[in-house]
């Protein structure tokens, strides 16, 4: 399928971009300085001291599991909503630059059919959110692996909701590119996407505050369309810190984000099969 | 075959509700280019080129009209399996060397195995030994080789190319006209638009004037750039420049040199007979051929008479 | 027709999404999230509590004391044995009933009544022969590693001059009664100690520390130790004889490194236990920590590779916080858990009667 040639491409060129590099290197400086400086005294498999920087950092001795429970919970959030603003700012150029003058002409000209390549480009970035994801959240797992003994993938999992989650955001993005051609309106539109967002996962609560009625039937009407990311955020923290949580609903929501991208990403097509360039 | 066809062919850019009627870029369009012709489209800023060959492309929807390619309707992957296209402001992403992006385009047109052809038309287009740079570093001239290499790719049997020698030095623009000649050979269908009406007029056998989105002339170049009534007529001094005039002689450009109308070859010999009477001596006739560029103006000129009457 | 078509697709999937992620709206809660205040100090009404508790006049000051800084003293904590590697453990029976875990019991405990009184046993019997209603009078109850229990109950309650056992006044203010065929002994001090054991001397001994002028200073459980709903000390002795046989190096550090363990529990949601071990030397807390830390870790995977999810889940709770010189041991015991570790476990876990087999 073309799409697949779009979406290398697309990783060639955030390879070269500055923003990921820059990302890359952010990353990696980060497990580097994590895996250097952080020691972590180990006694039968409970967590007996740990240093950060030579200074003593925990004051509790428990199984490792549990004592880096917490670190996986605060990593899932940091991964979360850190990896949503970072890849709203840096994937929102992807769009107007697939489509700028000279470029897009010459992609139209090839035997490639124009939902190809809006298919090609979200799955770019779809992949570069899960690479991104997977080596952040997977060099964590390691480094504490190495030193630890215990290996979680519940972080993964819980980077992996991440990029799915990031992936449905950035449908629209996308969508809202060909429309206006413009990466500051894409980025705009992905930042309220992911501040719409989590006032819609905490929808059921900030209804009350309405009064039954017009402007509660308004508020549920609106974000009853839009992804509910702070319950998505709530949840990759769960699974990273091993609680438990409610796999029903949890599944639902996926799927309805899933299916929300998709949809912006229809949109998004439809408009990009009218446009002339 | 008709390599390219089109009929009625109508563009308006914008309009709609709010913003009154558009812009019409394409204002009923007729051509037929036949497969293996050479065929150059001039005209001025603005006179729906770029559009054409957007609508030929299936870049942009045609208002109304019909559009052919090769046979097909260009939003057909199929007909554009066959195109090579050279876009004037072709956009080359900087990351990549020349080798990553040519192994691109020629994975999304379809072609297995294009190693060899993609170090084939790099080669060709003068760029070996440059195959490990990236294209960010790449010279005007460079990029446009590139660009022409990318239009080559799985041997299309129609290349569009607009301006291509644009930023490409003497020599290359040379070479450029030679590999296009070897793909005339190969017996593919050249359609080039080209402010550089030289270039133009030595590439093409068939031209085409566009102005306000309608075709003013088209036919082959010796057609519009030749004139079969009017002759160039040289005379061996001493001569009778008044009495000449008075039989419709009119001087041109050098010594004894003089131009005249005749509509059938009696008329001609007869002008002649008379102004030899006059004690002029012939020492030189031959047809007035005139460049593209008188060609482009007097079209424009009567069109813009036609378009104000 | 087919740009339509993505325009219909759109419209259909957002309505789609906007069912699905609805569905997701309203995660069930999880079964139960725990609840455990963990005690570490004392709060403002219990230092107000403890305030009114101290009904007995200061010690008299020694040499070079000011009298002043000198505080009165809470008799229940007076009447414990005060010789070092002793335990006493203090029950807040008033706070316990109304704890969850208390009201748990309680309800148990009252059913069990009411089928030991058609054996003539139980609470009624109690309060008949003594006067002392086991689930209404009692305010606290101390247990010490003596063997005495002091009960601090209402006013005026305690009746045991209708046992007939033979009475006699001991001090000021005591009151003791043996059972005359056997080992039995209740005393009473005043309207609101009650202490009850084997041992005579032990009683006595109980009598003349509430009645002395110049008691020993240190009490077993200092005042500011007193808060939780359970709180007390345990000797390293006897801690180490709690240990299962598998422990034995543990034991062993116990017992030489440790001086004291002072214990608190707070029941007001699920369980809380906090026991903080001091020692003498900092270096062997330190490793006795860890080792405790390496322990509590060894036998949660053992629970996690036996499949023994509650045993596991109870010692996810359970945490060692090494500080200056001691460690405290964090341990939290749900309301699940109990209920079927509590007297009330079998009968709640025995099955329900089934009708015999006809044949």
């Amino acid at each position: 399928m073309k799409s697949f040639v779009v979406a290398r491409d697309l990783l060639r060129e955030a390879a070269s971009r500055r923003w990921f590099l820059a990302l890359g290197l952010g990353i990696t400086l980060g497990l580097v300085v994590i895996g250097l400086s952080l020691r972590m005294d180990v006694v039968d498999g409970a967590l007996a001291a740990t240093r950060f920087f030579g200074k003593s950092v925990n004051t509790q001795i428990r199984a490792a599991d549990l004592a880096l429970r917490p670190v996986f919970v605060a990593s899932s959030y940091l991964i979360f909503y850190g990896g949503l603003l970072f890849g709203v700012v840096a994937c929102a150029d992807f769009g107007p630059s697939l489509l700028a003058p000279g470029r897009i002409e010459h992609l139209l000209s090839l035997p490639v059919r124009r939902f190809e390549l809006i298919v090609g480009t979200f799955l770019g970035v779809l992949a570069l959110a899960l690479l991104g994801a997977l080596y952040g959240a997977g060099g964590l797992v390691l480094i504490f692996g190495v030193k630890t003994g215990v290996y979680s993938g519940r972080l993964i999992v819980s980077a992996l909701l991440a990029s799915v989650t990031f992936s449905a955001i950035y449908g629209a993005m996308l969508t809202v590119a060909i429309a206006a051609r413009s990466a500051a309106l894409s980025a705009a539109s992905g930042g309220a996407l992911v501040l719409l967002g989590i006032v819609a996962g905490e929808r059921e609560r900030i209804s009350e505050f309405f009064d039954p009625g017009i402007s509660r039937t308004i508020f549920r009407g609106i974000t009853l369309f839009l992804p509910r990311v702070s319950s998505l955020a709530r949840s990759a923290g769960e699974i990273a810190g091993a609680q438990p949580v409610d796999s029903a609903a949890l599944t639902s929501l996926l799927l309805g984000l899933v299916v929300f991208g998709l949809a912006a990403l229809s949109l998004g097509i439809h408009l990009f099969e009218r446009k002339d360039f | 075959m008709l390599a390219i066809e089109a009929r009625g062919l109508r563009k308006t850019y914008g309009g709609g509700f709010s913003r009154g009627a558009g812009k019409e870029a394409l204002a009923g369009l007729d051509l037929a280019i036949s497969e293996g012709a050479a065929f150059g489209l001039i005209g001025l800023n603005g006179a729906g080129k770029t559009t054409f060959i957007k609508a030929l492309l299936g870049v942009v929807r045609p208002s109304a009209g019909v559009v052919r390619v090769l046979g097909k309707d260009p939003e057909d992957p199929s007909a554009r399996a066959k195109i090579g296209y050279l876009p004037e402001r072709l956009f080359l992403p900087h990351a990549f060397t020349p080798v990553q992006f040519l192994a691109s385009v020629a994975r999304l047109k379809g072609i297995s195995e294009a190693d060899d052809e993609v170090r084939r038309q790099i080669g060709r287009v003068g760029l070996s030994g440059e195959e490990g740079r990236r294209i960010g570093g790449f010279s005007k001239g460079m990029r446009q080789r590139l660009g022409l290499a990318a239009a080559l790719l799985g041997g299309p049997m129609l290349l569009v190319l607009d301006e291509p020698t644009d930023g490409v030095d003497p020599l290359g623009r040379a070479e450029i006209r030679r590999i296009l000649a070897e793909e005339r050979a190969r017996g593919a269908t050249l359609f080039l638009n080209s402010h550089l009406l030289s270039e133009t007029e030595r590439v093409c056998d068939r031209i085409g004037i566009l102005s306000g989105g309608r075709l003013l002339r088209e036919g082959p170049i010796e057609a519009l750039c030749g004139s079969e009534t009017r002759y160039r007529v040289r005379f061996a001094p001493p001569l009778d420049a008044a009495a000449l005039e008075a039989l419709g002689f009119r001087p041109g450009e050098g010594d004894g040199v003089f131009v005249v109308d005749a509509p059938d070859p009696t008329a001609l010999n007869d002008l002649l007979d008379r102004a030899r009477r006059t004690g002029a001596r012939l020492v030189g006739l031959t047809h007035d051929v005139r460049d593209l560029e008188d060609v482009l103006a007097e079209a424009l000129g009567q069109g813009g008479e036609r378009g104000h009457a | 027709m087919r740009r339509v078509a993505w325009l219909v697709a759109f419209a259909a999937l957002l309505a789609l999404s906007a069912f699905l992620m609805s569905r997701g709206d309203k995660p069930k809660k999880p079964e139960r999230v725990l609840k455990a205040e963990f005690p570490r100090f004392p709060k403002p009404w219990e230092e107000e509590r403890n305030r009114k508790r101290r009904t007995l006049p200061p010690a008299a000051p020694r040499p070079g004391e000011e009298e002043g800084v000198l505080r009165k003293r809470d008799p229940l904590l007076v009447a414990l044995p005060m010789e070092k590697g002793k335990s006493a453990v203090v029950f807040e029976v008033a706070a316990l009933k109304e704890s969850p875990i208390g009201q748990i019991w309680l309800d148990c405990m009252l059913e069990r009544q009411a089928e030991n009184q058609r054996g003539g046993r139980g609470a009624d019997k109690f309060k008949e022969q003594f006067g002392i209603d086991l689930f209404k009078d009692i305010d606290r109850i101390a247990m010490s590693s003596s063997k005495v229990a002091v009960l601090s109950v209402a006013e005026g309650t305690a009746k045991f001059d209708r046992s007939g056992w033979p009475k006699r006044s001991f001090g000021e203010k005591g009151s003791i009664w043996q059972e005359p065929e056997g080992g039995g002994v209740f005393a009473t001090w005043g309207d609101e100690i009650v202490l009850a054991g084997a041992d005579l001397k032990e009683i006595e001994a109980a009598i003349e520390r509430l009645e002395s002028k110049s008691p020993p200073r240190e009490q077993t459980i200092p005042e500011w130790s007193v808060y939780g709903d359970i709180f007390g000390v345990i000797s390293p002795e006897e801690l180490a004889d709690m240990l299962p046989e598998g422990q034995g190096e543990i034991a062993a550090m116990l017992r030489a490194s440790i001086d004291r363990v002072d214990l608190h529990v707070d029941t007001s949601e699920d369980v809380a236990i906090v026991a903080d071990v001091n020692g003498s030397n900092a270096e062997d807390v330190r490793d006795l920590a860890k080792s405790m830390g390496a322990a509590l870790s060894l036998a949660r995977a053992g629970a996690e590779d036996e499949g023994d999810e509650r045993l596991r889940e109870l010692l996810d709770y359970a945490t060692v916080k090494p500080r200056d010189g001691r460690f405290t041991l964090d341990v939290a015991l749900p309301l699940d858990v109990l209920k079927e570790m509590g007297p009330c476990r079998k009968r709640d876990a025995a099955p329900p009667p089934s009708p015999p087999p006809s044949r």
